[in-house]
């Protein structure tokens, strides 16, 4: 059953087992019909291929059904039996594959509207996991250095080995990184508030000072 | 532990790894290192000034006769319109690429015919001007200039301050990963 399922998933293969089972229906029709001379029963066969044909092919499978009510009401006129049984039945052939086929066409819609918004969600969920793992590497260890410098400074204020000039362009620097630093956790900050809309406001303006 | 110039043979690029704690010291470990053979280096600071590298090369008996320097941390910091040294060359902002690689392209021409080695000091800095991604595209860049002159490269950076994405970008522009914290013979190619 797996495999006839794996077998079922390419179009083609669909194409061709539709193709035999509607010869099926065509066999049955000529043989029981026309040979026979029955006319009720086996359409009740065609039902089932024009609900695969439905499920597979959506609204397109009306064509088939019409193929198939229409070879029904043929071989009615050709018996010269009273075709108002004959055409009932294949309008309601008609008719069912039309609903199965938009119940499918909605399904596919359905799902292929969820597959897009989660991908869309995963999109922006990666993202976002990637701006803050940028601004964590333009965060984390510049901190450290800035620190590791400032205590430098000191270690070399308590040995008398910075002169004043030397130390004001030192600190300058360090405010220089400090200050680019603030930029770019503002930016972290918008970034967040941009893509986290349940963020209560009193927090986002917080976040955007 | 200082930088073994026994790696610089086929080896010619390195992504140096340090502690925040020890980056200044492991600095100028290979700057001692580098000045006691052949090479001129290039030092790309956009971490300390380049007066202040200077001080402390003099009170560290660093050749400076040897010491070129391309400083893109000063003029943004301190604001003050300073003219290129014979050298030195100014950098406006740490984030001006183009500026950077213009400095050091020209640095490089200058000393074309001799022994190069260029010490960046550091990408960790850097990440704070400039996005990961611009960075790796210019240390790229350096890097394949450099070997276009057969020059060699040192890169300083803070350990476990690179994203995993940054850091195998980097290691595959170089030759050999250095991590100052392990032991100095083992390397990651």
């Amino acid at each position: 059953m797996g495999r006839f399922s794996a077998w079922l998933k390419e179009d083609r293969n669909k194409v061709t087992l539709l193709i035999l089972v509607t010869a099926v229906c065509l066999a049955l029709e000529l043989v029981v019909h026309l040979v026979i001379g029955v006319n009720v029963v086996y359409t009740h066969f065609f039902y089932v291929v024009l609900v695969m044909a439905g499920i597979w092919f959506c609204r397109r499978a009306v064509w088939l059904a019409m193929c198939l009510g229409g070879s029904h009401v043929a071989v009615s006129i050709y018996l010269n039996e009273g075709i108002t049984a004959s055409l009932v039945r294949a309008v309601m052939l008609i008719v069912v594959t039309y609903i199965v086929g938009s119940l499918a066409a909605e399904k596919r819609e359905y799902e292929q509207e969820l597959m897009a918004s989660r991908e869309q969600a995963e999109r922006k969920r990666s993202a976002l996991v990637a701006y803050i793992a940028e601004c964590t590497v333009r965060l984390k260890s510049p901190v450290e250095l800035v620190r590791e410098n400032l205590a430098g400074i000191i270690s070399r204020m308590e040995t008398g080995s910075i002169e004043a000039g030397e130390m004001k362009m030192t600190l300058a620097v360090q405010i220089g990184h400090a200050d680019q630093i603030l930029a770019n956790l503002h930016e972290l900050n918008e970034a967040i508030i941009a893509e986290q809309q349940d963020i209560p406001d009193a927090y986002r303006e917080f976040l955007m000072r | 532990m200082p930088f073994s110039l026994e790696r610089i043979g086929d080896s010619k690029l390195f992504l140096v790894l340090s502690s925040a704690a020890t980056i200044r010291k492991d600095h100028i470990d290979i700057i001692k290192t580098l000045i006691g053979t052949e090479y001129r280096v290039l030092v790309v600071t956009t971490n300390q000034p380049y007066v202040i590298l200077k001080k402390i090369y003099g009170k560290e008996g660093i050749n400076l006769s040897k010491t070129f320097f391309v400083d893109a941390i000063t003029k943004y910091a301190t604001g003050s319109a300073l003219e290129n040294t014979p050298d030195c060359r100014f950098i406006n902002n740490p984030a001006n690429l183009t500026d950077m690689g213009i400095a050091i392209n020209e640095t490089l021409n200058t000393l074309k015919g001799e022994q190069v080695c260029i010490l960046l000091d550091s990408i960790s800095t850097m990440l704070i001007y400039i996005p990961s991604i611009n960075i790796s595209k210019f240390i790229h860049f350096i890097t394949s200039k450099l070997r276009l002159v057969d020059a060699a490269g040192i890169f300083l950076a803070v350990e476990k301050g690179l994203d995993p994405l940054l850091m195998t970008q980097l290691s595959t522009f170089v030759d050999e990963t250095v991590d100052m914290e392990e032991d100095p013979h083992k390397t990651q190619s």
